[in-house]
């Protein structure tokens, strides 16, 4: 009973100690309220935890809540509205930056449903391993400067093949996260043996897709820095 | 504090206030009707004189006179010593943090210099308003790093001027540019300005200003072509004039203000004469320029400007063909050439229809309106221009928040220990975009002390980097395990530190006995026009209450006071305030007596059944 009560107290309105709702501004006297703990980027945007997001809608919900917590509006109020509307500001551009994007949103989708994307990204495709090795080895010869033509030629054709292989990639995202989406709204998010499954598949493909990606931007690094 | 919020133009050359009046802003001239101030600053003597005054000492007294200091701002001796032998300026030994300059047995830093801009500037708005100004919203170029910001701020600090927010400038001529025309979609800022350029990409979408993306050159400006064309002409007349000439700083000046003023007639000229004066000499030096050879001598510079126009297009993931449209900022956007090369970098016309020298300080003004909180319509989402990010093993910088990033922003790491017991642990924060550390600017070393003594790897601190909307870095950090915020000592690597700044206020009270003077004899007239207006109402509305001796020393006083507000001397406004408080006690007492009369009879009529 007492625990119940404490935890309570700490979701009552810093200004008028009351129960402030569960809006951003405080039901009884509509100051501005920190945002609760635990909140997904989908939540604080107030959108559904979907993949297949209209970009328009992100945009304009994003554009709907920065008119609300801006700073600017809060210029020349107390020190503490001052705090609190720059914590959900910062909250909110660091929400949209991860929504916006329709990658860095499975990436932010995976890690709620606890699978960290970002450790597994170093690992090499096992299957383009090969290529992969030869890519690296002919990166760092033309960085030092010990490249031929030849090198900076294949490079380009490299360049080539794993743009087609990046594309292919994000068709196979796009239609995973169309997946997703079905199970989710089907099952109202509750994992059955077929999401976890998407899962998987959505991370394995996006982590390949985040390494060809790196390695593009390295062939790219040094082909621009040759030329 | 109150009051309204200004908007400034703090630039390399010119320098210029506006304020938003009903809804549109204006810039505000000064008595002589000058919208630009130079950014120059002179020492002569005890007095120290600013904007045209202190420019028209150039030519003549080069030693004591400063100008374009902002290339200067937050920066250390390191940083400017490339640039030294284009100013001619004596720098003191202690520079390491801080320029320091040295005039005569005087010595100044950057912001001090530019709070002699910022001060002038408040005192004109002060005169035009008839109130105290003492809040302000100040631009940088969009790529001004941490410490030019935070010198910056400091330089209204010191003018005695709360800055409530630093603002970028491009942003600030879109928010001007897209509110007049009521634009929508993608539009370019192209910033290119006495000593800065800037590049920045908007969204805006119905009165929402977000910047996609923004890059520069924070050494690169018409000072540049003025200095490209000066070493040409100085050459010239070095070899017409033989041996005897010397190239001491004033020949320096003279050639450069020939040059300037040739770049200018160039913008709507094809051909023009460049006229060098000589008096030493009992001569004068003359060549005719056309436009074609004088954009031959700039033409790599301009071209400078292209490589950050793509970057920040790509930044923001835009192709030419989506930017709608082009607004071109700075005074050094007038040079034909530089019109050309904007058209074709973003294959269209570029807008000329707002004056580039003021378009910025109008976009500062509207941001004041925002926050006073008069203007809820608009809103800037503004960006962080360079990566930060700390010193990891090996000398290389790990990036912690991207460039490009939306303020404010606040993002949260988390470090251990690397050796058993360790309590202390030493962080270096830079900004910029290169790998190694050297290669990008150091801005701040900071210290957690007081760690639980634990094996490595044990301990885990938290630290958070929070940008705020002026785009200035704070870092907290919190121990994980006990909760305890833990104490974080920031050594900033340039710039000055809080207690000088402080310092400096105390001492510019102390020296500045005029500027203090200044400001009474507004605060003084001020008064005058609210005693002066209450007692003719009084008079008028309730004269008949007192006699007409009581009412002649009453006409006295008044006129007394109209006397002494046309003087500059705020004693005698004062003392005149106060002999018609005197002279009009007695008609205030009746009218006190007579409300407290009607109070009382209104109570008693209330108070019948």
């Amino acid at each position: 009973m007492s625990a119940n009560e404490e935890t309570r107290a700490a979701d009552l309105c810093w200004n008028c100690h009351d129960d402030p709702g569960r809006g951003h501004f405080c039901r009884n006297c509509s100051k501005i309220q920190p945002l609760q703990d635990g909140r997904t980027d989908f939540e604080i945007l107030g959108l559904p935890r979907r993949l297949s997001l209209d970009a328009g809608l992100i945009e304009r919900q994003y554009h709907e809540l920065a008119r609300k917590f801006h700073p600017d509006y809060f210029r020349t109020a107390s020190p503490l509205e001052q705090e609190i509307s720059q914590g959900v500001a910062s909250a909110l551009n660091t929400a949209y930056r991860k929504i916006r994007d329709p990658i860095k949103r499975i990436e932010t989708l995976l890690l709620i449903e606890g699978i960290n994307v970002e450790s597994m990204k170093k690992r090499i495709p096992p299957h383009l391993m090969d290529d992969l090795f030869r890519i690296r080895e002919e990166i760092e010869l033309v960085r030092r400067g010990g490249g031929t033509p030849e090198n900076s030629e294949r490079l380009k054709q490299d360049r080539k093949n794993l743009a087609a292989l990046l594309a292919g990639l994000e068709e196979t995202l796009k239609a995973l996260s169309g997946e997703w989406d079905k199970i989710a709204e089907d099952h109202g998010g509750k994992l059955s043996s077929a999401a976890s499954g998407v899962l998987d598949h959505l991370a394995s493909a996006l982590s390949e897709q985040m390494y060809l990606q790196t390695t593009l931007r390295e062939i790219d690094g040094v082909l621009e820095s040759g030329t | 504090m109150s009051g309204r919020i200004v908007g400034i133009d703090l630039g390399t050359t010119n320098s210029l206030v506006a304020l938003v009046d009903g809804d549109r802003p204006r810039v505000i001239p000064d008595a002589e009707g000058r919208r630009l101030i130079p950014s120059v600053v002179s020492f002569k003597g005890d007095t120290i004189l600013v904007g045209d005054e202190a420019k028209a000492r150039k030519g003549e007294d080069v030693e004591h006179t400063l100008f374009s200091v902002k290339r200067l701002m937050g920066k250390g001796y390191d940083d400017v010593k490339d640039e030294i032998r284009y100013i001619p300026y004596v720098l003191s030994p202690d520079s390491r943090e801080v320029v320091r300059i040295r005039v005569d047995d005087r010595v100044v830093t950057p912001p001090e210099v530019s709070a002699h801009v910022l001060r002038k500037l408040k005192r004109q708005a002060e005169a035009s308003l008839g109130e105290q100004v003492s809040r302000a919203v100040i631009t940088v170029p969009a790529h001004f790093d941490d410490s030019q910001r935070q010198a910056t701020k400091d330089a209204g600090k010191i003018a005695g001027l709360e800055v409530m927010r630093i603002i970028n400038e491009p942003t600030a001529a879109a928010l001007a540019y897209g509110l007049d025309r009521r634009a929508e979609g993608n539009i370019a800022v192209y910033d290119l300005g006495g000593g800065t350029f800037d590049v920045s990409i908007l969204k805006l979408r119905e009165g929402i200003f977000e910047v996609r993306a923004t890059g520069g050159d924070s050494h690169l400006g018409g000072d540049d072509f003025d200095q490209a064309l000066m070493e040409v002409v100085l050459t010239e007349t070095m070899a017409a004039h033989g041996k005897r000439l010397e190239r001491t700083p004033l020949l320096s000046e003279r050639v450069r203000r020939a040059c300037e003023k040739a770049k200018f007639d160039l913008s709507d000229r094809d051909e023009t004469e460049i006229v060098v004066d000589l008096p030493e000499e009992g001569g004068i030096h003359r060549r005719s320029l056309t436009r074609t050879e004088f954009e031959e001598i700039i033409s790599s510079l301009v071209e400078k400007t292209i490589v950050p126009c793509r970057q920040a297009l790509r930044d923001a993931g835009l192709s030419p063909e989506e930017i709608d449209e082009v607004v071109l900022v700075g005074g050094s956007t007038r040079v034909p050439l530089v019109r050309r090369w904007v058209a074709e970098v973003f294959g269209r016309a570029p807008h000329t229809e707002i004056d580039p020298d003021e378009v910025v300080a109008l976009g500062a003004a509207i941001q004041g309106q925002i926050l006073e909180g008069r203007r809820k319509d608009i809103l800037l989402l503004d960006v962080i221009p360079l990566s930060l990010g700390i010193e990891t093993f090996g000398g290389v910088m790990t990036r912690i928040v991207d460039r490009n990033t939306t303020v404010p922003v606040s993002v949260t790491e988390v470090f251990t220990t690397y050796v058993d017991g360790q309590t202390i642990v030493n962080m270096h924060v830079l900004q910029g975009e290169r790998e190694k550390v050297e290669d990008n600017r150091s801005l701040a070393r900071f210290q957690l002390k007081g760690l639980e003594s634990l094996p490595a790897g044990i301990p885990k601190i938290e630290v958070q980097f929070q940008v705020d909307v002026d785009g200035l870095l704070q870092v907290t950090a919190r121990d994980t395990r006990t909760g305890h915020s833990q104490s974080v000592e920031v050594k900033p690597t340039y710039g000055l530190r809080e207690e000088e700044v402080d310092r400096i206020i105390v001492d510019s009270m102390e020296h500045a006995a005029e500027d203090l003077a200044a400001r009474q004899l507004i605060e003084s007239r001020n008064e005058a026009d609210t005693v002066l207006r209450a007692a003719e109402k009084a008079l008028a509305e309730f004269g008949r209450l007192i006699d007409d001796a009581e009412r002649k020393e009453i006409e006295d006083a008044v006129a007394g006071l109209k006397a002494s507000r046309a003087t500059e001397d705020h004693r005698r406004i004062r003392s005149d305030i106060r002999a018609l408080d005197a002279a009009a006690k007695p008609l205030a007492d009746r009218m006190m007596s007579r409300a407290l009369g009607e109070e009382i009879q209104k109570r008693k009529i209330e108070e019948l059944p």
